[in-house]
């Protein structure tokens, strides 16, 4: 049975409605930093997939964040800064 | 420059924050409801149960009224282990008979509807907008600042409901900033260049992460043996992630016409296998979970309709802020009220009895003209005397039991391994219980002392 009712992350992050910002990321990473990072422990502990290694190289989304603040927790880099959208944009659940 | 001037303002329209607003509303003080979501609710999520009747008080009947979703009758606890589940259930007829004992609700539409009062007792709501500053004279907390730095909007008291992330308890100096502790240092000193702000214990955050799964409402009646409204509320030991040390727990509750399927993990421990090359992403943890033979065939033909994330402040006492200051208290998740011992898992109710004292002790300061921080201590001391931090203390030490390592990844393979060796007919001379025991702790690395000392340890603290 294991496989058939798996969904990918971006299947279910789909589901999900958003107000995006464009003019402004409430994400901030320092890639020199991440660049150094021994355990890139956020593209693990993210539910929403916001930080990927791209051959070998950190890259982030806001877009798709669902303002949970696990990263801002499990960066012990100094690296991951995180805080809430600006009023009115992000995450919009309909169950919650 | 907004010139009116508020009673008080509450930031967060969750349940302590509505909470707090309706009390004071309809104590004839002008309030201001500030939430940061376009439609209150929506960016709300929880397990999610109310236990109890903390809300009776606030809104009289909201349990016939407000959108819950079902009345929790029966409760179940389940060690899964990689192949099996073990689990301990129990149901009461006294919890399917008014007034109930604990309901499911989905927070986007229970919450909005809780606003929605508050805007009916009196109070202002406005959303769309997120505070991240503090408006503060002569050291004293007096109102918020808003979209822009000149945009202050005034207020006697500042009621701070921002969740489990709070940036106006950071902000206002009553919460330090947690954080996980670099390798090798448990904590970061000040002198270090990385310093970051006061960390504390990871531990005390967990990751929470929730899907809804639709399914039709007669399907839920019948797979769960519901009647009518009646629900389930099933805890989950997660045994089958022992082979990457990764330890999380997990809950089912039916809601009407979709199952609330939630995951919690513990952070350190998810970080000690991604260190260990044995990592697994959060985010497919839960389809593990849910394609689960106990969780699969439970949720069999189900069409998973939303996923989401919220972290969960389950320190207790450890993590809890300083819960008031010149003209502020902190309420709810963003003051880390949140009990967990496995079996039951609070925080909404916690959140309306924090909501509650913080609005009574400003409408008692109020009428003594008097926001300074003694006048507000009185929110500690009202909190200090009720169940909630009666709890939070009493239990102080129950993460030694919930997130024991044992509890994890050992107990639930002894358990499908006890029951496999007394179940399974192999047409040979079955072993009594004794050896059939002694066997699978051998098998599973538990010595007897090992396993009284934990037993032990949960009569202690659980």
């Amino acid at each position: 049975m294991s496989g058939e009712t798996r969904l990918e992350i971006k299947q279910r992050l789909g589901l999900i409605g958003y107000n995006i910002d464009k003019e402004y990321e409430h994400i901030h990473v320092t890639p020199e930093i991440c660049a150094k990072c021994p355990h890139y422990f956020c593209t693990y502990a993210c539910p929403a997939q916001c930080f990927t290694l791209v051959e070998g190289r950190l890259v982030y989304r806001y877009e798709d964040c669902v303002e949970c603040g696990t990263c801002d927790i499990a960066c012990d880099q100094g690296s991951v800064k995180w805080t809430y959208p600006r009023g009115g944009f992000g995450v919009k659940y309909k169950f919650g | 420059m907004n010139e009116e001037k508020f009673d008080c303002i509450v930031v967060g329209a969750g349940l302590a924050g509505c909470t707090a607003a309706i009390r004071l509303a309809r104590s004839g003080l002008t309030t201001l409801l500030i939430e940061r979501s376009e439609r209150a609710g929506e960016k709300n999520l929880s397990g999610g149960v109310i236990w109890g009747h903390d809300l009776d008080e606030i809104v009289p009947g909201w349990w016939k009224d407000g959108p819950i979703e079902r009345f929790i009758d029966k409760k179940r606890l389940t060690f899964l282990s990689a192949d099996s589940a073990f689990s301990i259930d129990f149901q009461s007829a006294a919890w399917a008979k008014e007034p109930y004992n604990g309901f499911s609700v989905l927070r986007a539409r229970f919450d909005e509807w809780l606003a929605k009062k508050a805007e009916e007792a009196g109070a202002t709501l406005v959303c769309g907008m997120t505070i991240r500053k503090l408006h503060r004279e002569n050291g004293r907390v007096c109102g918020v600042v808003g979209i822009e730095e000149t945009d202050i909007i005034k207020s006697d008291a500042v009621i701070i409901a921002d969740g489990a992330n709070s940036r106006l308890a950071l902000e206002a100096g009553l919460r330090s900033q947690i954080k996980q502790a670099p390798p090798g240092r448990s904590r970061r000193k000040k002198d270090d260049p990385s310093y970051l702000g006061d960390t504390v214990d990871p531990h005390w955050m967990a990751i929470g992460i929730k899907e809804v799964v639709k399914l039709p409402k007669g399907v839920i009646e019948d797979r769960f043996a519901l009647d009518g409204n009646s629900g389930l509320a099933n805890e989950m030991v997660l045994g089958f992630l022992s082979k990457n040390g990764i330890k999380a727990g997990a809950s089912l509750y039916t809601n009407l016409e979709s199952v609330s399927l939630n995951l919690v993990i513990d952070m350190p421990s998810l970080k000690k296998a991604a260190g260990a090359k044995k990592g697994l992403y959060s985010y497919e943890i839960i389809e593990d979970l849910r394609e689960h033979p106990y969780v699969a065939s439970l949720l069999r033909g189900g069409e998973v309709v939303e996923y989401g994330a919220h972290l969960i402040p389950e320190g207790g006492i450890k993590m809890m802020p300083k819960l008031y200051g010149p003209g502020v208290m902190v309420t709810g998740d963003a003051a880390g009220l949140c009990f967990s011992n496995g079996i039951m898992l609070e925080g909404m109710n916690y959140a309306v009895v924090s909501g509650k004292f913080a609005a009574d002790t400003v409408i008692q300061a109020k009428k003594k003209g008097d926001f300074s921080t003694a006048s507000l201590s009185a929110y500690q001391q009202m909190l200090e005397s009720s169940f909630v931090m009666k709890d939070l203390r009493r239990f102080k030490d129950v993460d030694k039991v919930t997130w024991n390592e044992r509890m994890h990844h050992v107990y639930p393979e002894l358990l499908a391994g006890v029951m496999k060796d007394m179940i399974t007919e192999r047409s040979q001379p079955k072993d009594k219980a004794k050896v059939i025991l002694k066997r699978n702790l051998k098998k599973n690395k538990l010595g007897l002392f090992a396993l009284l000392r934990d037993a032990l340890s949960m009569g202690g603290k659980l």
